[in-house]
């Protein structure tokens, strides 16, 4: 508490230190008169007793200063001292000032922008209690496949599991909303009875699930997100009780969730509706996504041995129709899943806008450093009349440190402001992104990144500055006398440890936007360009029968085909880039041994137009047709890589196979091999493919996308599918409509992201760099501007001055480069799985690299260079 | 051993001053004059020596200070002891009665 008080007192001896001042002289003025009228009292004259109780006191201005020794700021008001003498010099030299704040803004900045992203991100837990319990939960036969879980899995998972903890099945699936002005595509995610008790929160009105409720016989219910309580029902109080029509089904709204919960999937849906899981007669589909709740106390390990447990039990309950042995759960934390692979990326987002800072304040350095000659006098004088060597250096660190708080300041309005816009630019498939925001731990960031850059541009200026020597400056007028050689030889390291910082940059980036542009160019295996893609999710409620959903598919397929400016009209179940819709299957000529994994390929069911409409070319035997209907022997078209791979040096056509583990099915006859496509995304190894008719695959004849070939923008066909699409089925929605452009541009999405961002702190280390190296090379000329006087007096050509003074800032560069180029031999590592069709030392990348660095370094100097071959000998001479 | 010495004389000054206040609150010129009075002007506390200990005894939170009125009606500043000060005068004393006792014994061994 003493120091409290004591440093109440010192705040307000800083604050108001004539009070103070006053408060000590009046108490001494009064001991004063005391003393005199005590002397006259004892018979002294008055001004004999006066002048005795003066002599008495002492000296007055000393005890006064004693007092004031005890009863004033010390170190504070130093500090404040400091503060007030850096904000003067500061204001005193705008220029420099603005420039440093600026550079150090830029740089701060950045970082805090980037950092708020690895943040909300990476960073950050899930948003539900005890977020470490949770898993997602999958299948895997091997490394490489992993799968969903199907009804039969989880209903054994379900019973077993509770021992431990809980589990929910998830399925998300748009659903059609009806009842409204028109019927609308609504976001939603069918989940099991456990589902809000698995993730831990609860609805804000209404109730949860309760256990039982996902079992086919009971009402369907609904919980509905704050945001679809607001949009679509007014946010009315009567809300829960009432009841929605979703896929023609009617559900009852149970409950309205906080408006601020995020739901555990890459976007949060609007309805989460009961699934209802239906008693599985066969193992398969694997559909369903699987959140698993280990209990407190129970480990990942734990709760991955009971789940390897339960899969031998669900195996042997259910082997005659799923005889895969090396199937069995795998878990994964959940944030881990949520997360994927984007985390490299926003890692070396980081280490960039690392460079980044590092640069800016390696730069602020050598602006004070240059600054620092002018003020060599100043600096001798205020040694001279006493200041000692710490309070100098502390005196110029506060100095730097106010710099690098106008920085940080600016830096964080930067970042609040760049947030948005790397938001604004991010793809959309990154996930969490919902979660970055501005919060404490970003303000702590900067904290520390505007404490570390001060450190480095603050503290080392600060040292070298204070020149122990103080004769030397005094005598020479701080002009033209040579520069300390050890500030000089700092001020080279400085130019070189930039270089050295912005080749690893200027690579990256290169190697980043090298990818892009690869990417860019690779074929995707169909024509994308003028294509619509419009998904009709068909309610099995309305279309219980298969042939109903051909019918309505058939009806719909005939009446966009004759819409003016339509080429050809087609249905697929996934589309390509984005479709990771997979089944296993066995050939005839060789079956899969007892207890291995069947192989596995993408798996599409399609109209006989598709490839026609997508331009996929025909390599082999026929298309598929209109004769290959329901009733037909089931027939299929095989990719290139699938007939290269399974067949090698055979014939593939009239080959046989069997599809999804199904042992009593009828063979399937290959027909024709078709072209590959991207299925993967555009950066995707190909993969073997299976495409069958749609007529023949009763699974996804709900989940057909249309997709046409337009003449003109493909987008401008939406109000005419629509119209058609009502006009078979008044309370269909379209759900998903892009164009094939805006799925190419998706794909590109996270590759063009960070060709973006690294492209962008590429260029501003290449401007720090040449600044500094502009800068340095600036100075020494302006300091041997009489040296080079001299030269010229004595017949030096202007070539030869010119490459002397080019030729330093060359020295500098190239060793900056080739330090550089070691590091970002060892750096650049870390980016290969980010690339695509470029090694990660790809030499035509680092060479560019290092010609621009270079070039512009020669850039850089050449400015002042140029004025050396200028420099007037009289003047030069005359100048002192 | 300059500077030990210097210590004991700051410390047994500070507890001259705060026993002088211990007797009530007064004011500077007072605390010089009652220490002064009590020890039969033997001990004459220096002006230079006595405002500093003042402030330094305030900010330790052994006494306060408030401007007053004094007997002939002149603005004044009053010490007055603190409950902590009253408790560091006792320790002092303490320590004083046993150093001193100490340095009796020493000197009186013939």
């Amino acid at each position: 508490m003493t120091w409290l008080k004591t440093l109440a007192a010192k705040l307000r001896a800083v604050w108001n230190g004539e009070a103070v001042h006053h408060d000590i002289d009046e108490e001494m003025q009064f001991h004063i008169r005391m003393r005199t009228q005590e002397n006259i009292e004892r018979g002294m004259s008055p001004d004999d007793a006066r002048r005795n109780a003066e002599e008495r006191f002492g000296n007055e201005g000393r005890i006064k200063e004693q007092g004031w020794d005890v009863r004033g700021g010390g170190w504070l008001e130093t500090m404040w001292q400091d503060i007030r003498y850096g904000a003067r010099m500061l204001r005193k030299h705008p220029g420099f000032s603005l420039m440093a704040v600026l550079t150090l803004a830029l740089g701060i900045g950045a970082n805090t922008a980037i950092f708020s992203i690895v943040n909300g991100v990476l960073l950050r837990p899930l948003p539900y209690p005890e977020p470490d319990q949770l898993d997602t939960v999958f299948q895997q036969n091997s490394e490489m496949n992993r799968f969903g879980i199907s009804v039969a899995d989880f209903l054994g998972m379900e019973k077993e599991y509770a021992r431990i903890g809980s589990v929910a099945a998830t399925s998300p699936r748009a659903v059609t909303l009806t009842g409204g002005e028109r019927p609308e595509q609504i976001k939603a995610t069918f989940a099991t009875s456990g589902y809000f008790k698995t993730i831990g929160v609860n609805p804000a009105r209404g109730r949860a699930f309760v256990p039982g409720e996902d079992r086919p016989e009971k009402d369907p219910v609904v919980v509905i997100s704050h945001g679809f309580w607001q949009r679509h029902l007014g946010g009315s109080a009567e809300t829960v009780g009432r009841r929605l029509t979703l896929d023609g089904v009617s559900y009852t709204v149970i409950g309205i969730m906080p408006q601020d919960f995020v739901a555990p999937s890459s976007t949060t849906p609007d309805l989460w509706p009961i699934l209802q899981l239906q008693t599985p007669k066969r193992r398969g589909p694997f559909t369903l996504r699987v959140i698993a709740r280990r209990n407190p106390g129970v480990s990942e390990q734990q709760g991955r041995a009971e789940l390897q447990r339960i899969a031998r039990e669900v195996f042997t309950q259910w082997s005659n129709t799923f005889p895969d042995v090396n199937a069995t759960y795998v878990s994964t934390p959940l944030k881990q899943a949520l997360v994927g692979n984007i985390g490299t990326t926003l890692l070396v987002l980081l280490g960039a806008v690392g460079c980044v800072l590092l640069l800016a304040s390696v730069n602020v350095a050598n602006l004070l450093l240059a600054r620092a000659s002018t003020r060599q006098q100043e600096i001798a004088i205020r040694a001279a009349l006493g200041a000692g060597r710490l309070r100098l250096v502390r005196q110029l660190f506060t100095e730097s440190l106010l710099l690098a708080l106008l920085g940080g300041a600016a830096g964080l309005l930067l970042a609040v402001w760049g947030v948005d816009t790397l938001l604004a630019l991010s793809p959309e498939n990154i996930p969490r992104m919902d979660q970055v925001k501005v919060d404490g731990y970003v303000l702590g960031f900067a904290g520390l990144g505007t404490f570390l850059s001060c450190l480095v541009f603050g503290l080392v200026p600060a040292l070298y500055n204070v020149n122990p020597d103080l004769g030397e400056p005094l005598k020479g007028g701080g002009r033209g006398s040579a520069e300390v050689p050890g500030r000089r030889r700092l001020r080279d390291l400085l130019v070189i440890l930039e270089f050295a910082l912005a080749l690893p940059l200027l690579v990256g980036a290169g190697l980043m936007i090298n990818s892009f542009m690869r990417l860019q160019q690779v074929k995707p295996g169909f024509e994308p360009d003028h294509l619509l893609t419009v998904s009709l999710p068909l309610p099995a409620l309305k279309y219980p029968k298969d042939e109903q959903a051909i019918n309505f598919h058939q009806e719909l397929m005939r009446k966009v085909q004759t819409l003016p400016g339509v080429q050809s009209a087609s249905l697929g179940a996934n589309l390509p880039l984005d479709s990771g819709n997979t089944n296993d299957f066995e050939l005839e000529i060789r079956p899969t041994p007892p207890g291995q994994s069947s192989e596995v390929a993408e798996f599409n069911p399609v109209s006989p137009e598709y490839f026609r409409t997508l331009g996929i070319p025909l390599l082999k035997g026929r298309y598929l047709t209109e004769q290959d209907n329901a009733e037909a022997p089931p027939v299929t078209v095989v990719s290139e890589t699938f007939a290269k791979r399974y067949f090698p040096g055979e014939d593939p056509i009239g080959m046989r196979l069997k599809t999804g583990g199904c042992t009593e099915c009828d063979w399937t006859t290959i027909v024709g091999v078709v072209g590959d496509v991207k299925n993967g995304g555009l950066g995707a190894e190909d993969t073997p493919a299976m495409y069958c008719p749609f007529v023949q695959e009763s699974f996804t004849i709900r989940m057909m996308t249309l997709v046409l070939r337009t003449e003109g923008d493909p987008l401008s066909f939406v109000s005419a599918v629509r119209r058609e699409v009502n006009g078979i089925d008044p309370d269909l929605a379209l759900a998903d409509v892009k164009s094939m452009d805006q799925l190419m541009s998706e794909s590109l999405g996270q590759s063009r992201y960070r060709g973006v961002l690294l492209g962008i702190f590429a260029v501003v280390a290449l401007t720090l760099a040449a600044v500094g190296i502009y800068g340095v090379i600036a100075y020494a000329v302006s300091q041997r501007t009489r040296e080079i006087g001299i030269r010229i007096a004595l017949g030096a050509r202007k070539g030869h001055i010119f490459r002397m003074v080019v030729g330093h800032g060359m020295i500098l560069s190239l060793i900056g480069v080739a330090i550089g180029i070691a590091a970002s031999l060892m750096l650049t590592r870390f980016l290969s799985s980010l690339l695509y069709g470029v090694s990660s030392t790809d030499p035509l990348t680092f060479t560019s690299v290092v010609l621009l660095l270079i070039s512009v370094a020669l850039a850089a100097c050449s400015i002042p260079a140029r004025r050396a071959t200028r420099v007037d000998p009289m003047i030069a001479l005359r100048y002192e | 051993m300059a500077k030990a010495k210097n210590n004991l004389l700051q410390g047994t000054l500070d507890m001259l001053v705060l026993k002088a206040l211990s007797l009530g609150p007064m004011h500077g010129y007072g605390v010089g004059q009652r220490i002064q009075q009590i020890s039969d002007d033997v001990l004459r506390v220096e002006e230079g020596s006595l405002y500093p200990a003042l402030y330094r005894i305030e900010q330790q939170g052994w006494i306060e200070s408030e401007w007053g009125v004094s007997d002939n009606n002149q603005q004044a500043k009053y010490y007055k002891l603190t409950r902590q000060g009253r408790k560091q005068l006792q320790v002092e004393e303490e320590n004083w009665g046993r150093l001193a006792g100490a340095i009796f014994k020493v000197m009186a061994t013939t």
